[in-house]
């Protein structure tokens, strides 16, 4: 068509091109912010280690050595964890976002770790599953099922989903949920124990068998979600036009729900329902990366990982030569934010 | 341009439990430019939403070129016929040129990413509706009139030689409403573009529109051209206005002007009586 043909000059470099370049940049800050903090992740702690140690930990074994041991076998197994957990955490809290055009939408917020949690106690407390490769899928279920309950009780009546009526929704099928895991647990006082570090959020007693039992899945997760960011940028324009552009909403809203809950699931099940992470790092990377879920998902993938595991840090320093569960660290250091967040941001727009 | 034949047979569309509009046959006229008037819940906007394969009917079929728009892949269907939804919201933080190039959305694939075509596209689009120097600027910085000609750029391009507009003046004072339909006429005009639009003013359809489409509880009521359709019975009959149409003294097309109880001149209360 003639309106279209007319061919245009194209400057030497377009703000959209100078634009690409200052994101580009940022991302390999960021890298860079998660690889230092990866470091102080394996070196800090109640015992400290130099670059030699964990250089012999691997290259070089010595079984005798403690600090290789502690290398080995506990922190390094606990930063990918936190890695890993981390970054599902955040793309979870982006697509979440995205799909409900809701700034308000988390993993925690809607229950989504909470019901991972829950089934997980279940799965343990009444069925006695063992290990993680068993109770991950309980925890896609309880995932799965909080997801889906949530989202529908809050799109019920004429205007759909909004910011208030999802928070509502989220919180109530949390409060249920705490019950019913706060129920089960009663019973077996025995168990109570180990499930207490877990319930609040913990990269402790982390160790290889429970990564690699939960690896696959996060990985697969991970994947589908960093390939998400074109069907994102299509769902913030709002259903009507995703439709016009020849988008398949509810195909990619179902593909998004079920890899938010395999994320947050096996998240959950290595390392307990952590909260305020999903919901306020991708907001953090918004500030940083705009409103191109692209860009937006590669700045989360980066920099959620960087604060949980920061947390996990301050966790282990601050309460030396015991530590504090990183659950509890992002929960004090969350909730002023998560305030900041709602007191100066316009909460109705995403 | 290529010409294309969208019509509906025997459509009915609805939502819940409620047919919203029931066994509508219709035909748009290609490369002209279409409005559709109604009076509020007529079933317009859900027409609209029909045609461009937002809603799955109940009954009936919307047929692109011969073909129910069901069966054609969603893509297939956005690149021939766009559509502008009733006050779009735009990403928190978007800027025009980025929120224009969403437009392009159709035309991109797994293996397809962005392109010179692409490019070409926005900038014509940025360029047709005077928004080019606004291409770095926020949604949120524009003011309402400068904000629906982004939209329609957006539209544009998705670069569809149907483009359907549901209320695009909406909020719009007049001068941005004549604005807006004036640069839909120029892309119509250009390109034989053909265009729907849904409209609430009377006389900036009859105006615009080389074919009006009137309905009324979900029906067709008249349809041709502005001077068949737009007569006193007609208007009457659709929106429950006693009214009188005299011819627009600018462009000699129908011009409505209501009665109502007050106000009237008193030689005309007279002459009426």
């Amino acid at each position: 068509m003639t309106v279209l043909d007319r061919p245009t000059q194209r400057a030497e470099a377009s703000p959209r091109e100078r634009s690409r370049a200052a994101l580009a940049a940022g991302l390999v800050l960021v890298a860079g912010i998660l690889l230092v903090v990866c470091f102080f992740s394996i070196t800090l702690g109640s015992r400290g280690v130099g670059v030699p140690t964990i250089w012999r930990a691997f290259a070089d074994y010595d079984p005798d050595d403690a600090s290789q041991t502690v290398i080995r076998e506990l922190r390094v197994p606990r930063t990918l964890i936190g890695l890993f957990a981390g970054a599902a955490l955040g793309v979870s809290g982006v697509i979440l976002q995205g799909v409900t055009r809701n700034p308000l939408a988390d993993p925690g917020i809607m229950g989504i770790n909470a019901g991972a949690a829950t089934c997980i106690v279940f799965a343990i407390m009444v069925l006695g599953a063992q290990d993680v490769s068993t109770y991950v899928w309980f925890a896609f279920l309880g995932a799965g099922l909080a997801t889906v309950s949530v989202y529908g009780i809050a799109s019920l009546g004429r205007e759909g989903a909004t910011p208030v009526k999802l928070a509502l929704a989220g919180a109530a099928v949390t409060a249920i949920l705490t019950s019913v895991t706060s129920a089960i647990v009663m019973t077996n006082v025995e168990a109570l124990n180990e499930l207490r570090f877990w319930q609040v959020g913990s990269l402790a007693g982390r160790y290889f068998p429970v990564f690699w039992q939960v690896v696959p899945f996060l990985a697969i997760g991970l994947v589908v979600a960093l390939g998400a960011g074109r069907a994102l940028n299509g769902l913030a324009l709002g259903e009507d036009l995703a439709l016009a552009l020849g988008q398949r909403v509810r195909l990619t809203r179902l593909v998004m729900f079920a890899t938010v809950a395999v994320l947050c699931g096996a998240a959950t099940a290595a390392c307990g329902p952590i909260v305020f992470l999903g919901l306020i790092v991708p907001h953090l990377a918004r500030m940083l990366s705009g409103p191109d879920h692209r860009w937006l998902l590669a700045y989360a993938v980066l920099l959620t990982p960087s604060v949980l595991l920061a947390a996990d840090i301050v966790g282990r320093v601050a309460a030396s030569p015991g530590e504090l569960q990183v659950g509890v660290v992002l929960g004090v250091l969350g909730a002023p934010a998560f305030i900041g967040l709602v007191r100066y941001r316009n909460l109705s727009e995403l | 341009m290529t010409s294309h034949d969208l019509r509906a047979t025997n459509l009915t569309l609805g939502y819940a439990s409620t047919d919203i509009v029931s066994d509508l046959d219709v035909t748009i006229p290609d490369g002209r430019i279409t409005v559709i008037v109604g009076a509020n819940a007529c079933g317009k906007s859900t027409l609209l939403r029909g045609l461009a394969r937002l809603l799955r009917p109940r009954g009936g079929e919307v047929l692109l070129d011969g073909t129910s728009v069901q069966d054609m892949r969603s893509i297939d269907v956005a690149k021939v016929l766009g559509l502008l939804p009733q006050t779009p919201v735009a990403p928190d933080g978007i800027t025009v040129g980025d929120l224009v190039g969403r437009g392009r959305y159709p035309h991109q694939g797994w293996f397809r990413r962005w392109s010179a075509e692409d490019d070409r596209a926005v900038a014509a689009a940025l360029e047709a509706t005077g928004t080019a120097d606004l291409v770095d600027r926020q949604i949120a910085e524009l003011s309402g009139g400068q904000r629906q000609r982004v939209w329609v750029a957006m539209a544009l391009a998705q670069d569809t030689d149907l483009l359907l507009l549901d209320e695009p003046t909406t909020y719009l004072d007049i001068n941005h409403q004549v604005e807006l339909l004036d640069l839909l006429t120029d892309l119509n005009r250009a390109s034989a573009k053909t265009v729907v639009i849904v409209l609430h003013d009377l006389n900036l359809a009859c105006r615009y529109a080389d074919h009006i489409i009137a309905m009324k509880q979900g029906a067709i009521v008249a349809e041709g051209s502005p001077r068949e359709v737009v007569t006193a019975a007609v208007v009457t009959d659709v929106f429950g206005l006693a009214c009188e149409v005299v011819p627009d003294p600018v462009s000699g097309t129908p011009m409505v002007v209501p009665r109502g109880r007050h106000h009237a001149a008193r030689e005309v209360v007279e002459a009426l009586a």
